[in-house]
């Protein structure tokens, strides 16, 4: 034991000297080795990526917490000087709603009716995780979120995150309490989507900007300012119509997507997961044969 | 030496890497500012020039290297670019480390500069490289006139604390 030791103390001892001589080479080589295990163990290290925010994200929780009650504070006051501009406006919301719920409920029995009436299988069921947003951690090259929600929440790479007005991402990468989220702006997101009118289908990338754009849309399709751009579950990747953005020509005068979600303030976010849907195991009857 | 000396000595010879450490974790806190994450100044080539520059003994190479890690974990970027950046700084700022005994401002600036457009000139390449893409520096340049900027305000800050350290390590 103590020669093994010995050995070791007798091949450090080079290796120390080396180090305290030429320190600035042997880190350089130590990052050079570290990139070039990330290009070629890319899932060995993402592992070890998560692990590593999972001991980050309590510090950021801890840091951040003066941060929100300073947020919060700022927010109430703010709802209190307009509280009665906001009451009059919510009354007049809620005489429109109601009218929507009478319409919502017509289109709900003529939906089970003609649902019962095609023998169509339930809707897929969805599992909704609410995540604090704990690190606003991108970069000028990186669009991306740390989440205070893991495996242990139920977080799984590849559901999509929602903030009260639409999709703002992608889970990239889950660990054990800690998530990072690919906001939808991001040069490497990339999500399917199906315009809601003209029922186009495209891909909708981000480009770092703040207005993603849409690739592979058909040839000739015509695009219409204001249009609606929701999620398409095509390929079985991301939840079907979940609200993405509009259409509304960028600075270029190109038309790209204005998120409806605003992805520069999100303290928290609704990860959302649908279950696939089910192949049906019995074949499919033809129209009007009886059971 | 009595005990409270020693505690102190202590304290101050961990305080560049603590004060780093805290201000790249403040740095990622969702403020609720847009485009924050741009418009923030790269507060760890800031602290890593500082105290290379001043104090390389309390903050070496070796404590600057994972602190660039730690900035690639929490951004996620490709792991060891950052911590190749800050080495890159670090090397350079205790090559400038002269003019901030002179107490020069305007050459330590002007150093921190230069430093700044290097690391970025090294953080681009390092992106476009791993996204295998050519990425639009417009973002970096902000960010990097945003650190430069934030430069004289950061000194100044930074000055209590050396101040204290001068005292006590």
């Amino acid at each position: 034991m103590r020669s093994g030791g010995g050995r070791i103390a007798r091949l450090a001892l080079p290796a120390r000297a080396v180090a305290q001589r030429f320190p600035y080479f042997l880190l350089v080589l130590v990052a050079l080795v570290l990139l070039f295990l990330g290009r070629t163990q890319p899932e060995a290290m993402e592992a070890l990526h998560a692990r590593v925010v999972d001991l980050m994200v309590p510090a950021l929780d801890v840091l951040g917490r003066p941060v929100d009650a300073t947020r919060r504070l700022a927010l109430e006051t703010r709802r209190v000087l307009y509280v009665y501009d906001e009451n009059a406006r919510l009354r007049e919301e809620n005489a429109r709603l109601l009218q929507w719920q009478d319409i919502a409920r017509r289109l709900e029995q003529d939906n089970a009716a003609y649902r019962a009436l095609l023998n169509l299988r339930r809707e897929p069921q969805s599992t909704f995780i609410t995540a604090r947003v704990a690190g606003d951690v991108g970069s000028p090259f990186v669009r991306t979120l740390l989440l205070s929600a893991g495996r242990r929440d139920g977080v799984r790479r590849g559901f999509v995150a929602l903030s009260g007005d639409g999709v703002v991402g992608r889970v990239v990468g889950v660990g054990e309490r800690s998530a990072r989220l690919l906001l939808l702006n991001d040069l490497n997101s990339r999500i399917p989507v199906v315009l809601e009118s003209s029922r186009h289908r495209a891909v909708l990338a981000g480009d770092n900007s703040g207005w993603p754009r849409l690739l592979f849309l058909p040839q000739g399709a015509r695009l219409v300012p204001g249009e609606r751009v929701v999620t398409s579950s095509q390929g079985g990747a991301v939840p079907d119509g979940l609200m993405i953005g509009v259409l509304a020509p960028a600075a270029e005068g190109e038309l790209r997507v204005q998120p409806s979600a605003d992805l520069e303030r999100l303290d928290v976010v609704t990860v959302v997961h649908v279950e696939a849907p089910q192949v049906p195991s019995e074949p499919l009857r033809p129209f009007g044969a009886s059971r | 030496m009595n005990a409270t000396a020693v505690l102190a000595r202590r304290l101050a010879s961990g305080l560049p890497l603590t004060l780093t450490l805290l201000l790249v974790f403040a740095s990622v806190l969702p403020l609720g500012v847009p485009r924050f994450s741009v418009l923030c100044p790269s507060v760890a080539l800031l602290s890593v020039h500082y105290w290379a520059a001043k104090r390389p003994d309390l903050l070496p190479v070796g404590a600057a290297f994972p602190l660039g890690l730690v900035n690639d974990l929490l951004a996620g970027t490709p792991l060891g670019l950052g911590g190749l950046q800050l080495i890159l700084v670090h090397w350079l700022a205790v090559r400038q480390a002269r003019f901030f005994a002179r107490e020069q401002f305007l050459a330590g600036w002007l150093g921190l500069v230069g430093s700044a457009t290097l690391a970025g000139l090294v953080g681009w390449l390092g992106n476009a490289l791993h996204q295998q893409a050519l990425l639009d520096p417009r973002a970096l340049l902000l960010q990097m006139a945003m650190t430069a900027a934030f430069y004289p305000v950061f000194v100044r800050l930074l000055a209590g604390p050396q101040r204290w350290l001068a005292r006590h390590a």
